[in-house]
C-alpha cells in the first residue's frame, strides 16, 4: 500500500512501490485524465505536476513519490478556469486531443518557473512533448495567451 | 458546448418520429441505451421534436446533433454539427454532439480518403434546413401569417416587421405536428452564421479537464486488461511458450494462446502487472519464412520491377534522370490500437476507437459467432487515425479475449506492439526521365514507379505525353492507408523532378510551374504561395527556398524557406500553406488540418522511417521513429483561398503530398545538393554524397551555391596523368571556363576555381583526367 497526494487529495494505492505511477492513476484510481503514449518517457503524453515541476509519469514509480505532491490535468480545475485550459478552449488547439492533458502540463510546469515566457521559453519547455497532430502553432499561442491572462 | 457520448441517456419522445430507421433498429437503439427504458417509462417527460435522426431539439432549447463519423482528430464531430447547425439556424453554444453507433440507420460510417465532409455536406445541409422550415411553419401556423412573414436567427422564429417570437424549444411540440418537407430552402452562403466560422473544437473543454474518453479511457465494471506477446517477425509464430514465471507476477491472471490472435495474451489486472507479465514470459519464436527480408533487399527487388525507364526523344537538348527512394512509414498515432469489448453468450458491447465502426462490428461479429445485431459499437474519440484505424484487427483481438475468459477486457498494443505490426504506407522507388528543348520546354516525361498502391498521380501541369508506369514486386511487409496514401510518394517525385527540370532549364521553379499550369484554381493557390513567402527576396547567405503544388484532394502549394548552417544543420524557417478546398466550414479545422499535414511530411523527410531487418520491424517508438517536436517548427502558416464554391473539397490529407517536396527544394536551393531518399536524417548533409553524373571518381565543391571563387576538391578513382582539365558549361553545353590543376600519385585533387561573370543558375562543372570524367552540378548566386 501506498499513500500518495494526488491533487490535494491523500490517496491509498494498493499496488507495488515500482509501479509506474500512469498507471496507478490509470487503472487504479481510474483516474484516466493523464495519458499512456509510450511508456519510455519518450512523448510527454503522461506529463503531470510532481511538487511543481513537470514529471513523465510513466517514468515515475509511485514508491517515490511519497512525500511529494502529484497534480495531474484533472488538478488544474473542474470548471476549466484555469488560465491555460481557458486559453485551449479560446485558440481551439486541439486535434484528436489525446497529447493535450501533458501538453498543457508542461505548459502549466513552465508557467510556475516563467510566467512571461519568450518563444524560446516554450519551445524548449514543450520540446518533450509530441503532438502526433501537429498543433504546435495553437500550442504556442494558447502559452503566450495564458501568461498573458 | 456540452458533448455526448453514446452511454448518455437519450430520451426518446412519444411525439418525436424518426425517418429513415427500420423498426427492429429502432428497438435496438432504444434497448442499447442504458437507463433509456427507464426514461420511457414516464409519461410526458418531453415532447422534442426530432424531424430526422440527425438533429433534435428539446423544449429547454438543447439542439442535439449526432454525427455517425468518428473523429479522429480530423475534426468532424465540429464541422458535420456546424453544418446542420447553421442549416437550422440554432445558437451553437446550445448544441450538443452525440455519437451514432452503427446499425438504427446510420450508414457508410466509415472515415478515410478526405470524405467525411464532402461525403455528408447535402444530406446534413439538408437535415438542418428542415428544422429551420419546421419551424417557420410550426410559428406561422400559430401566429395565422404567412411563412414569408417569419424570419429565424439563434434559434428564435420572428415575426417581420412585427415584435411576436418564439424559440424553438417552445415550438417543439407544434413543429412535430408538420409534415416533414421533402425538399427545404437551404440558406445561400452569405446568411452562414456558423458555417465559415472559426470555431473551438466541441471536445476541447473535455480534453482540457482530462474528462474526453478515448478507448483506453473506457472503464467497465470487472474489467481486466490485456496485451500480447508479439512474433518479432513478419510472418513469425509461437514455437513454444513457458508462462510459469509470468504467472508469478503479481496480478497477471492468464498468459497463454488465444485462437485467431497471433503470439501470446496476457490478461492481468492492470496495465502494468500485464506489461511485467510479458516481460518475464519464455517464448522460442518460430521466425518464419521471412528472415533474409531487409530493406536493402526490398529496394533492389523494387529496382528490378521498375528495370529500365522509356527514354525522352533523342533529340531533347537537355535529358536528366533522377531516381527516388522512399520508406514505409508507420503511423504511430498518439493512443495506441485498442478496444474494450465485454462479449456475452448471446450478446456484445465494444467501446472503439476506430475509423470503421461498421467494421468493427463486422469483426466482432465474426470473431464471436454473435449476429451483428446484438452487438453494440461505441465509438469513442480516437488519439490519431491517419488511415491505421481502418483496420479492425485490434476489435477482433479485444472481442476474442473477452469472449474466452468470459468478462471485458481492454486491450491495447504497447507502443513497441503498435509499431510494429502496423500496415505502412509503402515504400516507393521512382525512376524519373525528363527532357528539354533548347528553349526549356518539357519535351518527355516518363515515371515509372512502385508499388502500384492506392492513389493516382494528379500531376496538375499540362505536359505533353506524360507517362507514368507502376510495377509491382513482392514485399512481406502489411501495408495500408496513410494520409493521403499514394500521393505521399508519387507527388514527391514528381514535385522533387519538375524542379530539378526548371534547374536545368536554367528557369525559375515557380516561373516554370506556373507555365505549365491552365489558368484557375491550382494556378491561383500557386500564386498565392509565392507571393506569400515574397518569392523574389534576396535571401541571407545558407538559406534556401522551394516550392510545390498539388492537386490532390484539394488545391495545395507550399513555399519553404530553410537555412543550412556552415556544420550542416538545418533549420525550417518559414512555411506557407495556401489551400483551396472550396466552401470552408470551419477555419480552425481547415488551418489544423494543413498544419498537421505539413508536420507530418516534414517529420517523414526528415527523421521518421520504417527499416526492415531480419525480417522485422527495427523501430521501437518514437525514440527511433522520431517525430518533429516544437522547437523543429516555425509557425506553420496557413492562407486559405477565398472561393465561391457551393461545396467543400476533402481537408484530411491535402496538406500532406506537396509539403515534403517543397521542403526538399529549399534544401537544394540552399545547398545545392538534392535529397532523393528519405528519411534525411539529422546530419543530413554529411550523408547526401555530392552528385556525381559521371562518377569515375569523386568531387566536393564548396561552396555551392557559388559565386566567384569556388574550392573543388576529390579523387579519380583511376588517375593515368598528374593533371587534369577542368571545364565549367552551361545547361546548352557551352563551354564558359576552362583551366588545368594537378593530381597527386593518388588522384586526388584540391585546387581553387574561377567562375567567369555569368548569369545566376545551374552549370556543369567537368574534370577530366585522360579518359577519365568526373561531372557535377554547381549552382551560381
Amino acid at each position: 500500500m501506498v499513500s500518495l497526494k494526488i491533487n490535494g487529495v491523500v490517496r491509498n494505492i494498493d499496488a507495488p512501490d515500482d509501479m509506474p505511477l500512469l498507471w496507478a492513476l490509470r487503472d487504479v484510481l481510474n483516474m484516466t485524465g493523464t495519458k499512456y503514449g509510450c511508456g519510455a518517457g519518450d512523448c510527454g503524453a503522461c506529463t503531470v505536476l510532481v511538487n511543481n515541476d513537470s514529471a513523465r509519469a510513466c517514468q515515475t514509480p509511485i514508491g517515490s513519490l511519497t512525500d511529494a505532491e502529484v497534480i495531474t490535468i484533472e488538478g488544474l480545475s473542474t470548471d476549466n478556469s484555469h488560465p491555460l485550459q481557458k486559453a485551449w478552449i479560446e485558440v481551439g488547439v486541439p486535434q484528436c486531443g489525446y497529447c493535450q492533458a501533458g501538453q498543457i502540463m508542461s505548459a502549466a510546469a513552465l508557467l510556475i518557473a516563467n510566467p512571461k515566457p519568450t518563444d524560446a521559453d516554450i519551445d524548449e519547455a514543450m520540446r518533450h512533448n509530441i503532438c502526433r497532430c501537429g498543433t504546435y502553432t495553437n500550442i504556442r499561442e494558447a502559452i503566450h495567451r495564458a501568461s498573458v491572462g | 458546448m456540452e458533448t455526448l457520448t453514446e452511454n448518455t441517456p437519450v430520451v426518446v419522445s412519444r411525439r418525436s418520429f424518426l425517418l429513415g430507421m427500420s423498426a427492429t433498429g429502432f428497438a435496438l437503439a432504444c434497448t442499447a441505451i442504458p437507463g433509456a427504458s427507464t426514461l420511457l417509462a414516464f409519461p410526458e417527460v418531453t415532447a422534442s421534436f426530432e424531424p430526422n435522426m440527425w438533429v433534435k431539439i428539446d423544449p429547454d432549447g438543447t439542439v442535439t446533433i449526432t454525427v455517425a463519423k468518428p473523429d479522429i482528430g480530423q475534426g468532424v464531430r465540429t464541422s458535420l454539427a456546424m453544418i446542420v447547425a447553421d442549416e437550422a439556424d440554432v445558437d451553437w453554444n446550445k448544441v450538443k454532439v452525440r455519437q451514432a453507433s452503427p446499425g438504427a440507420g446510420y450508414s457508410n460510417m466509415g472515415v478515410g480518403g478526405s470524405g467525411s465532409v464532402t461525403g455528408s455536406h447535402n444530406t446534413l445541409r439538408k437535415a438542418g434546413a428542415t428544422v429551420r422550415a419546421m419551424m417557420i411553419s410550426a410559428a406561422a401556423k400559430q401566429w395565422g401569417i404567412a411563412e414569408s412573414n417569419c424570419t429565424t436567427s439563434n434559434g428564435v422564429v420572428s415575426e417581420k416587421n412585427g415584435t411576436r417570437t418564439l424559440t424553438y424549444g417552445e415550438l417543439t411540440d407544434s413543429a412535430a405536428a408538420i409534415t416533414v418537407p421533402s425538399n427545404p430552402t437551404q440558406k445561400v452562403k452569405a446568411n452562414f452564421t456558423i458555417m465559415g466560422k472559426r470555431i473551438s473544437p466541441v471536445d476541447t473543454p473535455d480534453i482540457v479537464r482530462g474528462t474526453a474518453k478515448y478507448g483506453l479511457d473506457v472503464r467497465v465494471p470487472g474489467m481486466k486488461y490485456a496485451i500480447l506477446a508479439l512474433p518479432p517477425t513478419i510472418g513469425g509464430g509461437v514455437q513454444t511458450v513457458d508462462a510459469s514465471e509470468a504467472l508469478k507476477v503479481k496480478g497477471v491472471i492468464k498468459a497463454e494462446r488465444v485462437s485467431g490472435i497471433p503470439g501470446v495474451v496476457i490478461l492481468a489486472d492492470n496495465s502494468y502487472a500485464a506489461i511485467k507479465g510479458k516481460e518475464a514470459l519464455k517464448i522460442t519464436w518460430n521466425l518464419g519464412n521471412n528472415t533474409a527480408i531487409d530493406s536493402a533487399v526490398l529496394l533492389e527487388r523494387m529496382k528490378t520491377a521498375v528495370g529500365t525507364v522509356a527514354d525522352v526523344p533523342a533529340n531533347s537538348a537537355i535529358k536528366i534522370q533522377a531516381e527516388y527512394h522512399l520508406p514505409y512509414i508507420a503511423h504511430a498515432t498518439m493512443e495506441p490500437m485498442n478496444c474494450v469489448a465485454d462479449v456475452k453468450a448471446s450478446s456484445a458491447e465494444v467501446w472503439a476507437p476506430t475509423q470503421s465502426p461498421e467494421g468493427v462490428l463486422s469483426a466482432v461479429a465474426s470473431a464471436t459467432g454473435i449476429a451483428s445485431a446484438n452487438i453494440k459499437v461505441n465509438v469513442t474519440l480516437a488519439g490519431g487515425g491517419f488511415g491505421r484505424r481502418s483496420n479492425t484487427e485490434y476489435a477482433s483481438y479485444a472481442a476474442r479475449i473477452s469472449k474466452q475468459y468470459g468478462l471485458p477486457v481492454l486491450f491495447m498494443y504497447t507502443r513497441t506492439d503498435d509499431m510494429r505490426n502496423d500496415g505502412y504506407r509503402p515504400a516507393s522507388y521512382h525512376v524519373m526521365k525528363g527532357g528539354l528543348d533548347a528553349s526549356g520546354n518539357i519535351t518527355g516525361w516518363n515515371h515509372k514507379y512502385t508499388p502500384g498502391s492506392m492513389g493516382s498521380n494528379p500531376s496538375p501541369y499540362v505536359i505533353t505525353s506524360p507517362s507514368t508506369t507502376s510495377a509491382n514486386y513482392s514485399s512481406p511487409v502489411p501495408t495500408g492507408a496513410w494520409r493521403s496514401v499514394g500521393h505521399s510518394t508519387a507527388i514527391f517525385a514528381n514535385e522533387c523532378f519538375i524542379d530539378e527540370l526548371a534547374v536545368a532549364a536554367g528557369k525559375d521553379p515557380y516561373q516554370f510551374r506556373r507555365n505549365l499550369l491552365p489558368a484557375g484554381r491550382m494556378r491561383d493557390v500557386l500564386d498565392e504561395a509565392a507571393n506569400r513567402i515574397n518569392w523574389t527576396r534576396q535571401l541571407p547567405k545558407g538559406w534556401g527556398r522551394g516550392i510545390a503544388c498539388t492537386n490532390a484532394y484539394s488545391s495545395v502549394a507550399h513555399a519553404i524557406e530553410v537555412s543550412v548552417s556552415d556544420a550542416g544543420v538545418l533549420k525550417i524557417e518559414r512555411v506557407v500553406c495556401v489551400v483551396d478546398c472550396g466552401l470552408v466550414i470551419n477555419i480552425n479545422g481547415v488551418e489544423a488540418q494543413m498544419q498537421g499535414a505539413a508536420i507530418d511530411a516534414f517529420s517523414t523527410a526528415l527523421k521518421a522511417g520504417i527499416t526492415i531487418d531480419k525480417g522485422g520491424i527495427k523501430q521501437t517508438g518514437f525514440a527511433d521513429f522520431e517525430w518533429l517536436r516544437m522547437n523543429d517548427l516555425p509557425k506553420i502558416e496557413v492562407y486559405i483561398m477565398s472561393s465561391t464554391s457551393s461545396s467543400p473539397s476533402g481537408m484530411g490529407e491535402a496538406g500532406f503530398p506537396s509539403a515534403s517536396p517543397a521542403l526538399c527544394n529549399a534544401i537544394f536551393n540552399a545547398t545545392g545538393k538534392r535529397i532523393r531518399t528519405l528519411p534525411i536524417q539529422k546530419t543530413f548533409l554529411t550523408e547526401v554524397e555530392t552528385p556525381a553524373l559521371k562518377d569515375e571518381g569523386t568531387i566536393a565543391v564548396h561552396p555551392n551555391p557559388i559565386s566567384e571563387m569556388f574550392t573543388i576538391s576529390g579523387r579519380f578513382d583511376r588517375a593515368t596523368a598528374p593533371e587534369m582539365e577542368i571545364r565549367i558549361t552551361n545547361l546548352l553545353g557551352n563551354t564558359i571556363h576552362q583551366a588545368t590543376a594537378g593530381i597527386n600519385a593518388n588522384g586526388e585533387f584540391s585546387t581553387p576555381v574561377y567562375m567567369p561573370p555569368s548569369a545566376d543558375g545551374v552549370y556543369m562543372l567537368t574534370v577530366r583526367c585522360a579518359n577519365a570524367t568526373i561531372t557535377t552540378k554547381i549552382i551560381k548566386q
